[in-house]
């Protein structure tokens, strides 16, 4: 009698787990390629749009990795007019997923999107919007981005006016972006297109 | 309306026994996922889908199931159907799934779901547990409805997206925040608690 019970028991919890893997993995098959394609859309959307002059974003053959996940090369005809690179890196609340686009000589940023964040809605998630975006463009990133509390920086400090009540927010994504793109200048194979640091 | 009549199983969700209101059950959704009406409705559908396949499933095998191993049967299946509307929700609403981020995933874990297999469809018809599973459901998708959009209409001074305040109206930040959802659900709770006494005296 308890021998049966105990079979019962993993038979019945073994079928179960059986029967939902399996209609899992017919969902997987069905909606995975979907899921890439809605991702593809937004990340070329993205680089379109900060880099509309491009016909082609070509990724890179590099090593992804956790914080650098790619690199496209925004070309135009023969000749290189940017650089687009999809970063992910710590936020205030989780992961932020953003692709930052750059110039041909990767010495100032032409603007970045973001991907993913779940920052607190209303402050840090703030991050999206266009007013607080469009300050990014034209930045050096030679030297690092800083950022100045309440009010608009002076022109030539390279620097941003932070998120109201998001300091940390702010902080974070300046961390991705300049950690990342110095990194990113440091890669052999992007140094001798860029004709290096200077 | 006496118990064990369809009709009573279904209502008791939306009014008498509100998962929200009155069970104060599934608090984490309802509290960190309301600052905007699309995410609370969003929710409330997804929670709600994952609860009524659940019951559909729990109360037909609950014969099946050895009462030793219940709960983690239930839990199988639940992550079943949360991993389904997961994969569904970011296949075909890319958007939604974006704000709603890792608080799918934790409908595995709402008490709304477990606490119905383990209180009603672990011990009643597939009929009943189901009907059980609808009101719940909609007990909890009203609920958050009208959290979602008080929070909304003065934390945004939107609805749905669209402006409903008039231009002078400077959106109170607090209320998209988690202080916000605190008070206004504590607001609800009371004027639940109000008509609850009011009825009460009349009979």
């Amino acid at each position: 009698m308890k021998m049966s019970e105990t079979l019962r028991m993993v038979v019945v919890l073994t079928s179960i787990s059986i029967l939902s893997g399996a209609s899992l993995a017919v969902v997987d098959s069905v909606t995975k390629e979907k899921i890439n394609v809605n991702k593809q859309y937004a990340l070329n959307k993205g680089l379109k749009k900060m880099m509309p002059d491009a016909d082609n974003f070509k990724k890179e053959d590099i090593k992804s990795n956790e914080k650098i996940i790619a690199i496209y090369r925004a070309v135009k005809g023969d000749t290189i007019i940017g650089w687009g690179f999809h970063l992910k890196g710590s936020g205030f609340s989780d992961k932020i997923e953003i692709i930052v686009a750059a110039n041909n000589r990767i010495t100032r940023l032409l603007g970045f999107e973001v991907l993913e964040q779940k920052e607190t809605p209303g402050l840090g998630d703030n991050m999206k919007k266009e007013n607080f975006r469009k300050q990014f463009k034209g930045l050096s990133i030679n030297t690092k981005i800083g950022f100045i509390k309440n009010r608009m920086p002076e022109k030539g400090s390279n620097k941003i006016q932070a998120l109201s009540a998001a300091t940390y927010s702010t902080r974070y994504l300046l961390d991705i972006i300049n950690n990342n793109i110095e990194n990113i200048k440091k890669i052999d194979k992007i140094k001798d297109i860029t004709g290096g640091e200077k | 309306m006496k118990k064990g009549t369809p009709v009573y199983e279904f209502s008791k969700g939306i009014w008498k026994d509100n998962p929200i209101l009155v069970q104060l059950l599934g608090m984490c959704p309802t509290l960190a996922v309301t600052s905007t009406v699309i995410n609370g409705v969003a929710m409330a559908l997804a929670a709600s889908f994952v609860l009524i396949m659940s019951s559909l499933i729990i109360s037909s095998l609950r014969k099946i199931i050895p009462s030793s191993v219940r709960i983690a049967s239930f839990i199988v299946i639940i992550a079943t159907f949360v991993t389904l509307v997961d994969s569904f929700l970011k296949a075909y609403f890319y958007d939604i799934s974006k704000s709603l981020g890792p608080f799918i995933p934790l409908i595995i874990v709402n008490c709304i779901i477990l606490g119905r297999q383990e209180a009603f469809a672990s011990k009643n018809t597939v009929k009943m547990s189901v009907l059980d599973a609808f009101g719940m459901g909609a007990g909890f998708f009203l609920s958050l409805l009208v959290l979602s959009s008080v929070r909304e209409i003065f934390g945004f001074g939107t609805w749905f997206g669209i402006q409903v305040m008039p231009d002078f109206f400077k959106p109170w930040t607090i209320m998209i925040m988690a202080p916000g959802a605190f008070f206004t659900l504590g607001i609800m709770l009371g004027v639940y608690g109000i008509f609850k006494m009011k009825k009460s005296k009349g009979v």
